[in-house]
């Protein structure tokens, strides 16, 4: 288990993270989302250790991460930008990786290399971006570790890669019970692989739940009433709304059967309620921060 | 295994080809080289080992600097620096193998290029002395003993790692790899010129300051010139600990420090030009400050002595800004922070002139006018315008030591008289060279020249005070009339290479070489077969030294007698047979020195053991050796040039003065003969002797201005040649030497 407790983070005067607390279970496929800049990157940079916290405390299984082999040695870190070693092939990165990581599988090795089309001996300078980012995952799947970090994984992989990838996690989850934290601004990947989702902004979590919990959070409503809108949905928690024309539009946190008490006095033409994508509660969670808005 | 040996093992194998070609380049510097030129001349073996030597060192400092680059350039992007901390090894243990690798991979490489090049070095050593054909004394020898070699190798490893954790300490402190480098140079060059402002400054500013550069302070302030010094000067087989583990010491201070850099790095300062706060603004500070003293001292030395007022303030400041701005603009990539700087250099300047003014306003500190006290003098060792030895007949060096309590209090007294000359005038200006006044007859004709004087007091605190004085030569009369004693008569005796040997039982002196000259002849070189055996070092000192204590009661450079004639000789410490058994040493000369004795008539008991080995001067002129005879006298107004000899035209190029000469002949000489003096001092204006000899020579002989009378019945009938000393000079060498 992570526990990240009231952490802080600043570069020089920029305060990237500040007070953020979370809590990951061990088999959790956590997904960051966040907007550019909202510190998912710092977070994971933090939970492998690379950089010290400010302030707060993070823990894995009750040890502290950073500088710590034992805890280190339990976590496999996937940058956005990977790096490899001037002039060097899987090969050799791997036998890098074998140092360092005493569980590192040459089973899960071959396995990973029979799945990703990379060859073992080409050098890795000489490939696409798409399958550099295959060669650090092989290498993440080979070491063994209990944690999987991936900022930005599914970056550049071709469709059929993300399809493969996605099921290997999954098996490892069953298998070895891996926890994966993965960021990514592809809220779909996400939402076909984690099993929880974390919104992150201005330096904290925003949100956290499974899927459904955060699917089931929003509600978007299509409705079309003869009267005061206004003064009818004032007592909801309104995320987002829009009319067009007699229909209206809108995003609530509350449940559907409470719109409808609210409705039925006005007997509404219309009443509809629209499936809501994750990426479209992404969106107007980030709204309701005042992320990105743009008014016309 | 532990991580860390592997992680060790896979740094080797990642950087073999980094070692291979590092490998290659040492060995063919200097093993390689020295077996291909295959040379067995003595001189060419000698200079290639060294310059292999040198080669060697050369690639090890380059490579001091590029493997720590190399092993550490990760540390130069976030994104290889991510990786690395992300793995599950300390930070500390990861710096520490990383620091040991490369390390290693500077060091074997050499190690075993060194050995192979020293052993090959040795082995073809005696073949070379085969052909030099000689066990005859080689001043390099000792260069070429293995275990003078193997001090040097344990000497040089110790500052190349140092000058490998300087790189590393700067790369802990830098972004890219290219300020790394370029700051790993400014790092070595900076304490270099911290110690050349302090010395010039120093000398520029205090008169009289003296402290000698010191190329053990200098060795000791710039690792990288260590090895070379150690391969150039220090041939013995004698490992200096104390220097060793000063080397040592900041070695292991600088890897704490980069150790603690390394653990506490923020990865996001890493693309940065700085990694850390400190580093850049401390560097530019002190390289500023050094750079504004010496400017200082620049715009105080002579060359810029005609520069005066503010503008001697203004340059540095202005010069040293700038350099401080350009730093700046580099450091932080642009111009913005420009006033920022100016505002901080400002601080910077004020501060080192606050620093600077007490030195200058106080005298250095009183040290212009301090004087110890000469009964707490044990010696003093002075260094003297090489005609004051000239004129005590000393015939090699500049340099006098003086033991006895009277000539300390002669030279205690003297630098008081020196103190009080300055003190008329102002003691921040270099006054003698602008002041005629004090520069009158019979010195006129260098009266824009001053002559170095440098006393070194030794105290009997064991403390040492040194005095460095460029005075006029009408302040050096004094140093003529010391005591005409031991201190004096030790320095014209034994050379003084073989003193140290001279009454060493494991040492024997000989004389291996010896020829003798008069006013009839040029040169005799005494066949030194006949004379080896017989003639006794012991025997000769001692009867010169009885004629020496003979003019005990005239100054050492009244020379009252004609010359009798002018001996060389030149002597050889020679190892005894014991020592020389118990030794690997093939070598069995331990030093060898010689020099001129000049006799005179009155030197009866030097003359007598001289004559007992049948060595005595031919009094019979020799057409084949003497070409010309010329009586010169001085046409100018003012003729200082006569006032001293023995070689009173041969700086012929500082001076150009009006002369007449006259030709003479043999039965001339004669006449004048009585009243030829080799070396002597005169207040008045005399004549000069040349004897112009066929190769490469002539005797200069001064004759006093009392014997007008007879000079001038010589020349009465003679036809004079008007021309310059130059002139005349040239005359002489052309024919004789072209």
């Amino acid at each position: 288990m992570i526990d990240i407790r009231n952490v802080s983070k600043a570069f020089e005067t920029k305060q990237v993270l500040n007070d953020l607390s979370l809590t990951i279970h061990s088999g959790t496929v956590l997904g960051l989302v966040g907007p550019n800049g909202s510190g998912k990157s710092t977070l994971l940079r933090l939970i492998a250790g690379i950089l010290h916290a400010d302030g707060g405390f993070l823990t894995l299984d009750e040890q502290p991460i950073y500088d710590n082999v034992n805890a280190k040695s339990k976590i496999f870190f996937v940058a956005d930008e990977p790096f490899f070693f001037t002039g060097a092939t899987l090969k050799d990165m791997k036998e890098f990786y074998q140092i360092f990581y005493p569980n590192f599988s040459e089973e899960a090795y071959r396995k990973a290399l029979s799945i990703f089309s990379v060859s073992e001996n080409s050098k890795i300078a000489s490939m696409s971006k798409g399958m550099k980012r295959q060669v650090t995952l092989i290498l993440a799947l080979a070491s063994g570790t209990e944690y999987l970090l991936l900022d930005e994984a599914f970056d550049g992989l071709d469709p059929m890669m993300r399809l493969n990838l996605k099921r290997i996690i999954a098996d490892e989850i069953d298998s070895r019970k891996l926890t994966v934290i993965i960021s990514s601004h592809n809220l779909r990947e996400l939402e076909d692989i984690c099993d929880t989702i974390g919104f992150l902004s201005d330096g904290n979590v925003v949100t956290t739940g499974s899927v459904d919990e955060l699917k089931h959070s929003l509600h978007k409503v299509q409705f079309s009433v003869q009267a005061n809108i206004e003064d009818i949905i004032s007592k909801l928690d309104i995320v987002h709304k829009a009319s067009t024309g007699s229909i209206t539009t809108i995003v609530m946190r509350n449940s559907i059967d409470e719109l409808k008490v609210l409705l039925e006095p006005y007997n509404p033409a219309i009443f509809e309620e629209i499936p809501l994508k994750l990426e479209e509660i992404f969106v107007y969670e980030m709204e309701a921060k005042g992320y990105g808005t743009y008014e016309d | 295994m532990k991580t860390e040996f592997k992680y060790f093992q896979f740094l080797l194998k990642q950087n073999k080809r980094m070692i291979g070609l590092y490998s290659l380049i040492l060995l063919a510097t200097f093993p390689l080289l020295l077996y291909f030129l295959n040379s067995y001349a003595y001189y060419a073996f000698y200079t290639y080992a060294l310059v292999g030597q040198c080669l060697n060192l050369v690639v090890a400092l380059l490579a001091s600097v590029i493997i720590p680059l190399s092993i550490f350039k990760y540390t130069s992007s976030k994104k290889s620096l991510d990786v690395y901390d992300a793995l599950p090894l300390q930070k500390e243990t990861m710096f520490r193998v990383n620091y040991v690798v490369g390390l290693l991979i500077l060091l074997i490489p050499f190690i075993i290029s060194w050995l192979i090049g020293i052993i090959y070095v040795s082995s073809v050593w005696p073949t070379v002395l085969n052909v030099v054909g000689s066990s005859s004394y080689l001043s390099e020898a000792e260069f070429f003993i293995l275990s003078t070699q193997f001090k040097h190798l344990i000497e040089i490893i110790v500052p190349l790692a140092l000058c490998y954790t300087m790189t590393v300490q700067v790369k802990q402190n830098t972004g890219s790899i290219v300020d790394a480098a370029i700051y790993t140079v400014i790092i070595h060059v900076i304490p270099m010129l911290a110690y050349w402002a302090f010395y010039a400054y120093c000398n520029t500013t205090i008169l009289g300051f003296a402290d000698e550069w010191s190329y053990e302070v200098f060795q000791l302030l710039a690792p990288l010139v260590a090895p070379f010094k150690i391969i150039f000067t220090e041939n013995t087989s004698f490992v200096s600990l104390p220097r060793m583990g000063y080397y040592a010491v900041c070695t292991l201070i600088l890897f704490i420090g980069s150790s603690h850099l390394y653990v506490s790095h923020k990865s996001e300062r890493c693309e940065q030009p700085f990694t850390t706060k400190y580093f850049f603004p401390v560097v530019s500070n002190v390289a500023t400050i050094i750079l504004l003293i010496l400017l200082f001292s620049a715009m105080n030395a002579d060359v810029f002595s005609l520069m005066r007022g503010n503008i001697r303030v203004v340059y540095p400041i202005l010069l040293s800004l700038i350099v401080y701005l350009l730093l700046d603009v580099i450091a932080h990539r642009g111009f913005k922070n420009v006033y920022r700087a100016s505002i901080k250099y400002l601080i910077i300047a004020s501060i080192s002139i606050a620093l600077l003014a007490p030195i200058e306003f106080t005298n250095g500190f009183g040290y212009v006018t301090r004087i110890p006290d000469a009964s707490e003098i044990e010696s003093i060792e002075i260094k003297v315008p090489y005609y004051i030895n000239e004129l005590h007949g000393i015939t090699s060096g500049t340099q006098l030591t003086i033991e006895t309590e009277e000539n300390i209090q002669k030279i205690v007294d003297y630098h008081k008289y020196l103190l009080d000359r300055y003190a008329e005038y102002d003691y921040h200006d270099d006054l003698v060279v602008y002041d005629e006044a004090i520069n009158d007859y019979p010195y006129d004709i260098y009266a824009t020249l001053n002559f170095p004087i440098t006393i070194k007091y030794h105290t009997e605190d064991k403390t040492i005070i040194r005095e460095y004085r460029r005075v006029p030569m009408k302040w050096t009369k004094a140093l003529l009339e010391l005591e005409n004693n031991e201190d004096l008569i030790n320095a014209k005796l034994i050379p003084s290479g073989i003193t140290k040997y001279f009454g060493n039982p494991e040492y024997r002196i000989i004389c291996t070489y010896m020829e003798y000259s008069n006013m009839y002849n040029e040169a005799f070189v005494l066949d030194e077969s006949k004379y080896e055996a017989t003639f006794d070092a012991q025997t000769f000192f001692e009867a010169y030294r009885k004629d020496l204590e003979n003019h005990k009661d005239k100054y050492s450079y009244e020379c009252t007698e004609a010359p009798y004639m002018r001996l060389y000789l030149r002597f050889e410490a020679i190892v005894s047979d014991t020592l020389l058994e118990s030794s690997e040493d093939p070598i069995h000369t331990a030093a060898l020195d010689g020099r001129y004795y000049p006799i005179e008539k009155t030197y009866t008991n030097t003359i007598a053991y001289l004559d007992s080995l049948g060595i005595k001067p031919e009094k019979t002129f020799s057409e084949k050796d003497i070409d010309n005879v010329y009586l010169i006298r001085s046409t100018d107004a003012n003729p200082s040039l006569f006032f001293y000899s023995n070689y009173p035209l041969d700086d012929f190029s500082r001076f150009d003065l009006n002369i007449e000469y006259f030709e003479l002949t043999y039965d001339d000489i004669l006449l004048l003969e009585p009243y030829m003096r080799s070396h002597t001092y005169y207040d008045e204006s005399g004549y000069i002797l040349c004897i112009d000899k066929d190769e490469y020579s002539e005797d200069f002989y001064i004759i006093s201005s009392e014997h007008k009378d007879i000079i001038e019945s010589i020349i009465k009938d003679k036809q004079s040649t008007n021309t310059t000393s130059n002139d005349f000079l040239e005359s002489l060498y052309v024919n004789t030497k072209y």
